[in-house]
């Protein structure tokens, strides 16, 4: 325990708050920020502050990370990829009837090198995506029941990624 | 030339050009007060010897967008910042004290890069932390998001 205390201090010394914060803010998912509370104190109180939340939503934004969310359902979607892999990451939603944040499981037929978003089409969550190698666009819609229901496919797109 | 003393005193000599993109020092020039050794008390001189690397190669920042050198630049700095977490801090401090700030934008993002999609667990053994909260107050965090500790992309290795 004494050697761990000592580490401990070691860090705490190498890396003040303020440094921290500068770190922290240039961690690009909201997801990842959020488990980082419960690493210390110390970390949860920079994450939980006010401040960071504005600074990180402002940046996000800035770099067109963040986007208004789908609504659909009574809930409200966004989805999450990261833009320097390309890759596809994370659907999050808010839950209007239960009040609750959750995450939706990626739909099963997400290869791994896809990029993605999402829109609503006659109302439904509609998700929308298709890899840089095939140039081909698939559409899907969310049935009712939770279902994705495949809807179309655009062919010989000059590009995917950039116009997601 | 300005000479620079780092807080194990040992003296290095740098270009004004590539010394001045220290905000710091660029203002104790400006004020004349850098006409003998600089002294560095916060900065070791193994940190101070990769600051100068840095500073030296972005010393023409601006013409290297112009001879094409851009990428050369960006390798660079991929490399620069291939380091353990300890030196990596310490250049991260140093860059803050000397007020640099390209530098201090490409550790820290390559501090948040590191960080992003690792666990918990990860997280306190990379970076030797302790965790300080109590049962309640983690059980209280898992809570609030437990979307957020769980998911095929959170990385568990320790790196």
């Amino acid at each position: 325990m004494g050697q761990k205390k000592l580490a401990f201090d070691e860090v705490a010394y190498i890396l003040p708050s303020d440094i921290l914060f500068l770190i922290l803010i240039k961690v690009p998912s909201v997801k990842s920020l959020l488990r980082f509370k419960s690493i210390s104190k110390s970390w949860n109180i920079i994450i939980s502050d006010n401040e960071f939340k504005r600074t990180h939503r402002d940046q996000s934004k800035a770099l067109g990370r963040e986007k208004l969310g789908t609504n659909a359902n009574g809930c409200v979607f966004w989805s999450y990829y990261n833009c320097v892999v390309g890759v596809t990451s994370t659907i999050i939603y808010f839950d209007g009837k239960s009040d609750e944040l959750k995450e939706l499981p990626l739909p099963d037929f997400v290869r791994e090198d896809d990029c993605f978003g999402l829109t609503t089409l006659k109302s439904c969550l509609s998700f929308y995506g298709g890899n840089d190698k095939s140039l081909v666009l698939d559409i899907w819609i969310m049935e009712r029941d939770g279902s994705w229901k495949w809807l179309m496919r655009v062919c010989n797109l000059p590009c995917i990624c950039e116009k997601l | 030339m300005v000479k620079l003393k780092s807080n194990d005193d040992k003296e290095f000599e740098v270009e004004e050009a590539a010394v001045i993109q220290s905000e710091m020092i660029k203002n104790m020039i400006e004020d004349g007060c850098a006409t003998s050794v600089i002294p560095l008390p916060n900065i070791d001189s193994k940190t101070l010897i990769k600051v100068i690397e840095y500073l030296n190669k972005h010393i023409n920042m601006g013409k290297a967008a112009e001879t094409g050198e851009e990428d050369d630049l960006k390798e660079f700095d991929e490399q620069f910042v291939n380091m353990g977490w300890e030196e990596l801090f310490d250049v991260i401090m140093a860059a803050n004290y000397l007020n640099i700030h390209e530098l201090m934008e490409l550790c820290c993002q390559s501090a948040a890069d590191r960080l992003k999609n690792k666990s918990v667990r990860a997280v306190r053994e990379m970076l030797k932390i302790t965790n300080d909260l109590t049962e309640e107050e983690e059980q209280e965090i898992i809570n609030d998001a437990p979307w957020a500790f769980e998911g095929p992309e959170i990385d568990d290795t320790v790196n």
